[in-house]
């Protein structure tokens, strides 16, 4: 000690900062092994549903979920604890669907859509006039149709959901992975909007756009069924969608 | 007040289409009351926005619906959780070559 008081430079910073013990570094890779070891105990069966439940395949399931625990594992030190660990884990999954949706979609040539492009289908299109005022009403897909319960009974409810997990997944990306996060995760905007780096603002119109493209879908796919098929085309609903 | 009411005209001069923008925005962040009263006006008289709003509101509602229906059901299959839990045993032994990597201990040439 009374050797290194005498020497100077990067032996002094040296002095400053004890050198690593060889059991610092393995204590840090086996926090994060429990943590991933937990993180499938506790909540490995709500990311397999949900996985599965949006990719169809087990295969396609089991690699999203392994990509999801490894890539927590590197970022557990940016969690922040705005979300609940679940949905933190959940929204990682949302980006790995991304990237695996991504992949089939480039080996089936669909091609790529802007983020941020407003809907264009026909619903769409024809709801409002040059000067933004209804041209044509949105239709009541949301309440029975004549002569139907107006409760919707379990199997309606299903059929609306799956509806709804179609038309998402029909929507371009960026649009689908914001819509993902916060409308069926909950994830809050602030966690959002740092996840995909948008301002408030971008964030909101891709919602917005993302919302009233889903909502346009629902209605033909909806009403559509309910008609027979003489519904008009709406977004996604000409579309397989992911699911 | 002067705010709340300036709020709440420029909310009724607005077109139905930018409506539809704030019914979206509402679901995300609270809007300020003097939006809140026009949008509130505004859909006593306007069926398309009053639908609109309503079909949004459904739509979250729903959406939500699917992440608690994530609670229960088919739960991942034993041979599945045994082969990831074994991915996860040697990345987070490769996590630890990482960190004495960066520890600046004696590492494999290469890593």
């Amino acid at each position: 000690m009374a050797a290194r008081e005498g020497e100077v430079g990067t032996v002094e910073r040296r002095a400053e900062r004890p050198p690593p013990t060889p059991s610092e570094p393995d204590a840090a890779a086996q926090a994060r092994r429990a943590a991933a070891e937990r993180w499938l105990v506790e909540h490995g069966d709500v990311l397999w549903r949900f996985v599965l439940g949006r990719v169809r395949s087990p295969v396609a399931a089991e690699d999203i979920v392994q990509e999801t625990l490894l890539a927590a594992m590197q970022s557990r030190e940016r969690f922040e604890g705005a979300s609940t660990e679940r949905t933190w884990l959940l929204g990682i999954a949302v980006h790995k669907i991304g990237d695996h949706l991504r992949k089939r979609a480039r080996t089936t040539h669909r091609s790529g859509r802007d983020d941020d492009a407003p809907c264009a289908c026909e619903v769409c299109r024809a709801l409002f006039s040059g000067k933004g005022m209804w041209q044509t009403l949105p239709r009541e897909w949301d309440r029975a149709g004549p002569g139907e319960t107006p409760a919707a009974d379990g199997g309606e409810k299903d059929e609306r959901r799956r509806a709804l997990v179609r038309c998402i997944d029909a929507l371009p990306e960026g649009q689908r992975d914001a819509m993902w996060m916060r409308d069926v995760l909950g994830v809050p905007s602030e966690e959002v909007r740092k996840a995909m780096g948008l301002t408030p603002t971008n964030l909101w119109t891709r919602l917005h756009r993302a919302r009233s493209a889903v909502r346009s879908c629902l209605e033909a796919k909806l009403l559509g069924r309910r008609e027979g098929g003489a519904g008009r085309s709406g977004c996604g609903s000409d579309r397989g969608g992911a699911a | 007040m002067i705010r709340f009411v300036r709020d709440m005209v420029r909310v009724l001069n607005l077109a139905c289409e930018q409506h539809t923008a704030l019914f979206s925005r509402e679901l995300d962040e609270p809007i300020r009351p003097g939006e809140r009263a026009g949008l509130w006006l505004h859909v006593r008289v306007c069926a398309g926005c009053r639908r609109f709003r309503r079909q949004m509101r459904a739509m979250r509602e729903m959406a939500r619906s699917l992440a608690s229906g994530l609670e229960g059901g088919q739960a991942m299959p034993a041979g599945v959780r045994r082969r990831i839990g074994e991915s996860l045993d040697v990345s987070g032994a490769d996590g630890g070559a990482e960190d004495r990597a960066m520890a600046g201990e004696d590492s494999a040439p290469g890593v």
